[in-house]
């Protein structure tokens, strides 16, 4: 029986069935953890992004058994094709094999592998609080099927995405505008592309980028989305933008004769540098929740299932120990440190560079005309973000 | 805590003080409800409002508009439910009492700045839900009105009895909204407080006016009863006129008079044909009506006018038997005076709408009314009173055949006695001259409130201005200058408190159920049942919060005491804190 007198115990509660979530839960149940993931929507579901698996996140795919399945959904993808803003082209390929995925697709995938490794889920449960006793995470206040109930548990990983309730429930809730974007997003079909993930460093979208990333296992299906910061955001809207890039660029063209299939929409995109420490006390926060988007590409997924697979070591860690205080859960944080604190910083001077468009211009052109630098910037790109 | 300094400076009514303190208060932003009642309370007026920003970055997560973020900050210290209402409510604070289930503190709290909570539970046209942020950013406006009438449906009325602590008396002419409100605020400030109305029931327009199907009387005079057993004296069929006069009443030795008599009497226009039988003034019809007494009425009617009056009357006419009712207003259609609501529900009903058309005559044969001719109107002027004057198109008249008319064009006060009385002028609007800031007219003591004034004629509008007459009155009557302690700004909150639609709990808006039988005159709203109010109540954002000031604070600790949800804590100062 699931539910006994509103309280619910379990080892490990993840919160949210996004990438992070469910890789996570997967990462513990196959140890023969007892997790339960939750997570407020119905799936399939879809989410605001641009689909893109790296090679990072196919090496999770392929640890937890999905990569069959992501493989028949998928689009696999070279790498990418940089756009300046005087609309010169250059190819970065990528090693590895890296899907588009359409998260509506993906994440159910990734939700059905953590069931498979033994996670237990719950969907349409909404969470709204922590319960917290002595300064220690006990578990989570939830909605579920109308009635209030209390889900308590050893450790709490937030997986709950750009919104999170559980980072805001324990004030971990970074809101920097430097520091997080907003995007739009939809699909289009009947697009002529290439084989690659095409990032419009367009003159009249700059300091923002547009993306159109082949999606999905059907040819010419677009995810075409824009992503801005929120410190630059107060003019246009990224609907306006998208208009302007259609109707001005060469790149932006081939969408009026291509067809829109989905609405537009929006998501908040926290990224890395303004992520203070992610745990406390009984609580880890990966993914989105733990503002773990990368700055200038928007790539979230790669980072959320690797934080999720940090945070799962840490949880077993810690399970193993019975010790589940702030001091032990520090081991989770220092992991992230080590891997995300040089990639920030590195990008955040490219970040810089990549606001003014004279300079997008002469990395596009240098690029092309010299063999070592182009390599340069491909390790910088590519390499980086493998495992060292 | 580092900027707590023991020693302050702080004033209180124009006065500067020094003192050391303590201690130092802080609301916990996350269980404050946002009574405001603290924020009233504070004789140093150190707690502001905050107001939580609301994201609508994307398209979607919202039916609302997108904003960008600095239009966000800028949006939620301009909007709230909480300086939308005239009287000071803020309703954010008896609305989350109810998502708490805490039925008789959240009457409370309501009755405290409202003497008639069940009238305006039912008629007041909520200025609060169209400033509600859930409704203009989310998707549909907390129904604020029916959870006030929810609480006054299933909480017993508890008024704890007026004790007079001072020995000045007050007269105030008219038992109208204007007058209970001012009277209430007197009597809790402690003074002697006579209301005199003239006719044997009071509320004045609210019963005169107010069709049944919309306030049940028996509500109005179950509230104003429970006013009185609480110590309100009002003396019936008291007309003050010429015999008694107000000079009369200030030789009785009443500190101050206040006019609140209304604006009672039905204008009709001065067209041909405005004698014949079956035309009526809006007033004397719908208080006939009221009042149960038979009116002969025909089958096709015409309203002229197009306010809440000319609507109420409309609907009225069709409960009575008329077949077809039809408002004609100067107006166009996009500015039809009556709230978008009431036009609604009568066209609901049946009510037809004609617009941009000024009568010209009312066609008869011989005192049988035929029709009314209109002709189109191309522009609408006004003049230094506020009276509106419309310009008609030659050439475009046309006829409405009609056996009732029924003119709504507006009330006017009959001031003629009364001022007589006091040894004042009447204006060429005939009206009394007053300050707009202090309420008093040319005679000194003598105020006026309420449909007296220019101010607009909502029954929430009417109860306001006897508040602040009532305040005026007490800072003259005290020789001091007190601020009206509901009106204030707003601060935007701190990044951090930022509220994220997506986060929402998923609810959707309760339907108020309505009686289906339309033809008679129960009340048409039935009101919510307690499981809806508390889903509707739980959709409250909760944007607002109470912050104290700690530069301004003394520590007095009095805001602590009367929190309802016990979301202050007295913070000791430590000595020689930096």
């Amino acid at each position: 029986m699931l539910i006994m007198n509103k309280i619910i115990e379990r080892d490990v509660i993840v919160v949210g069935a996004g990438p992070g979530g469910s890789t996570c839960a997967a990462y513990l149940a196959r140890e023969g953890v007892d997790v339960l993931l939750m997570d407020k929507e119905t799936f399939p579901r879809d989410k605001t992004c641009g689909d893109s698996q790296a090679e990072v996140t196919m090496e999770h795919v392929k640890e937890l058994g999905a990569y069959e399945e992501v493989k028949k959904a998928g689009y696999c993808n070279k790498g990418f094709l940089l756009t300046s803003p005087d609309y010169s082209k250059a190819y970065l390929d990528a090693p590895g094999e890296r899907y588009t995925t359409p998260r509506r697709i993906f994440d159910n995938i990734m939700k059905n592998t953590a069931i498979r490794c033994g996670a237990e889920m719950i969907e349409d449960c909404w969470v709204y609080d922590v319960i917290k006793e002595d300064g220690q995470v006990k578990g989570v206040k939830a909605k579920y099927q109308g009635e209030y109930i209390e889900f308590r548990s050893k450790i709490v990983i937030g997986a709950d995405g750009s919104h999170s309730m559980v980072a805001k429930a324990i004030g971990i809730f970074p809101d920097n505008p430097v520091c997080t974007g907003a995007g739009l997003r939809c699909y289009y079909e009947n697009v002529p592309m290439e084989k690659y993930l095409e990032i419009h460093f367009d003159q009249n979208v700059l300091p923002g980028y547009i993306w159109v990333f082949p999606s999905g296992n059907r040819e010419g299906v677009a995810n075409v989305g824009i992503g801005i910061n929120l410190d630059v955001y107060d003019s246009k809207t990224l609907k306006e933008y998208i208009d302007i890039f259609i109707e001005t660029s060469p790149y932006g063209k081939r969408l009026k004769d291509a067809r829109q299939i989905s609405e537009w929409k929006g998501w908040r995109l926290p990224t890395g540098p303004q992520a203070g420490e992610n745990y406390d006390a009984g609580v880890m926060l990966i993914g989105d929740a733990g503002s773990m988007i990368l700055p200038l590409t928007g790539e979230g997924i790669g980072p959320a299932t690797e934080t999720a697979k940090m945070a799962a070591d840490t949880a077993l860690d810690a399970l193993k120990a019975n010790d589940f205080s702030a001091e032990f859960l520090k081991a989770y944080a220092d992991k992230r440190h080590d891997t995300y604190d040089i990639k920030y910083k590195s990008i955040m001077t490219l970040d810089d560079v990549f606001r003014n468009p004279q300079n997008i211009n002469g990395i596009v052109k240098r690029y092309n005309l010299d063999p070592i630098f182009k390599e340069e910037v491909l390790k910088q790109m590519f390499f980086a973000h493998s495992k060292k | 805590m580092d900027d707590l300094h023991k020693g302050i400076d702080f004033r209180i009514a124009d006065k500067t003080f020094s003192q050391e303190r303590q201690a130092v208060a802080s609301i916990d932003p996350s269980i404050c409800i946002n009574c405001g009642k603290c924020r009233r309370i504070c004789p140093t007026e150190a707690i502001d409002e905050f107001q939580r920003v609301i994201c609508r970055l994307c398209p979607d997560c919202a039916e609302g508009p997108e904003m960008f973020p600095v239009q966000s900050e800028q949006y939620a210290h301009e909007h709230a439910c909480s300086i939308a209402c005239p009287l000071g409510t803020v309703p954010e604070g008896y609305v989350n009492l109810i998502a708490q289930e805490k039925f008789i503190e959240a009457y409370e709290l309501i009755s405290e700045l409202n003497p008639l909570p069940a009238v305006c539970g039912r008629i007041c046209h909520h200025p609060c839900e169209d400033e509600c942020k859930r409704g203009t950013l989310i998707d549909k406006t907390v129904n604020i009105r029916g959870l006030k009438r929810f609480v006054t449906d299933n909480v017993k009325p508890i008024i704890a009895p007026f004790k007079q602590k001072l020995d000045k008396k007050i007269a105030i002419i008219g038992a109208g909204p204007a007058g209970i409100m001012a009277a209430f605020d007197l009597l809790k400030k402690g003074y002697k407080v006579t209301v005199f109305e003239a006719g044997p029931k009071s509320g004045g327009m609210m019963r005169l006016c107010i069709p049944d199907f919309r306030l049940d009387k028996e509500i109005l005079q179950s509230e104003i009863k429970t006013l009185e057993d609480a110590g309100m004296d009002i003396r019936y069929n008291a007309k003050i006129g010429s015999k008694p006069s107000i000079n009369d009443l200030f030789k009785d030795k009443y500190s101050a008079v206040l006019i609140a008599v209304g604006a009672s009497k039905g204008m009709a226009l001065p067209i041909e044909g405005a004698e014949a039988e079956k035309v009526y003034n809006a007033v004397s019809l719908m208080s006939r009506i009221n009042a149960k007494i038979p009116v002969e009425i025909g089958r096709k009617a015409v309203v002229i006018g197009g306010g809440s009056v000319a609507l109420d009357t409309a609907r009225t006419l069709l409960r009575a038997g008329t077949e077809e009712a039809t408002c004609v207003c100067i107006e166009d259609s996009n500015s039809i005076p009556a709230w978008d609501w009431e036009i609604e529900e009568a066209k609901k009903e049946g009510v037809e709408f004609v617009t941009s058309s000024c009568p010209t005559s009312i066609l008869t044969e011989w005192v049988t009314v035929k029709g009314v001719e209109f002709k189109k109107v191309k522009e609408i002027n006004c003049d230094e009173y506020g009276r509106l004057k419309p310009i008609v198109e030659d050439g475009t008249g046309f006829t409405i055949k009609a056996d009732t008319v029924v003119f709504a064009t507006g009330q006017k006060p009959d001031l003629t006695l009364l001022a007589k009385g006091a040894d004042l002028n009447l204006n060429a609007a005939g009206m009394l001259d007053y300050d707009k800031e202090t309420l008093m007219t040319e005679r000194e003591g003598l105020f006026i409130a309420g449909d007296v004034t220019t101010a607009k004629g909502s029954v929430i509008d009417s109860l306001a201005s006897g508040r602040k007459a009532a305040l005026m009155i007490d800072n003259m009557l005290m020789g001091r200058e007190l601020k009206d302690r509901t009106e204030h700004t707003l601060k935007t909150a701190d990044a951090k408190e930022k509220i994220f639609p997506a986060r929402l709990e998923k609810l959707s808006p309760q339907i108020m159920p309505e009686i289906k039988d339309r033809n008679g005159f129960d009340e048409i709203e039935i009101g919510f049942s307690e499981k809806q109010a508390v889903l509707e109540a739980k959709r409250c954002l909760k944007c607002g919060y109470e912050n104290v000031d700690s530069s301004k604070c003394i520590g007095c600790g009095v805001c602590l005491t009367i929190c309802p949800v016990d979301a202050i804590m007295l913070n000791k100062v430590q000595e020689g804190g930096c």
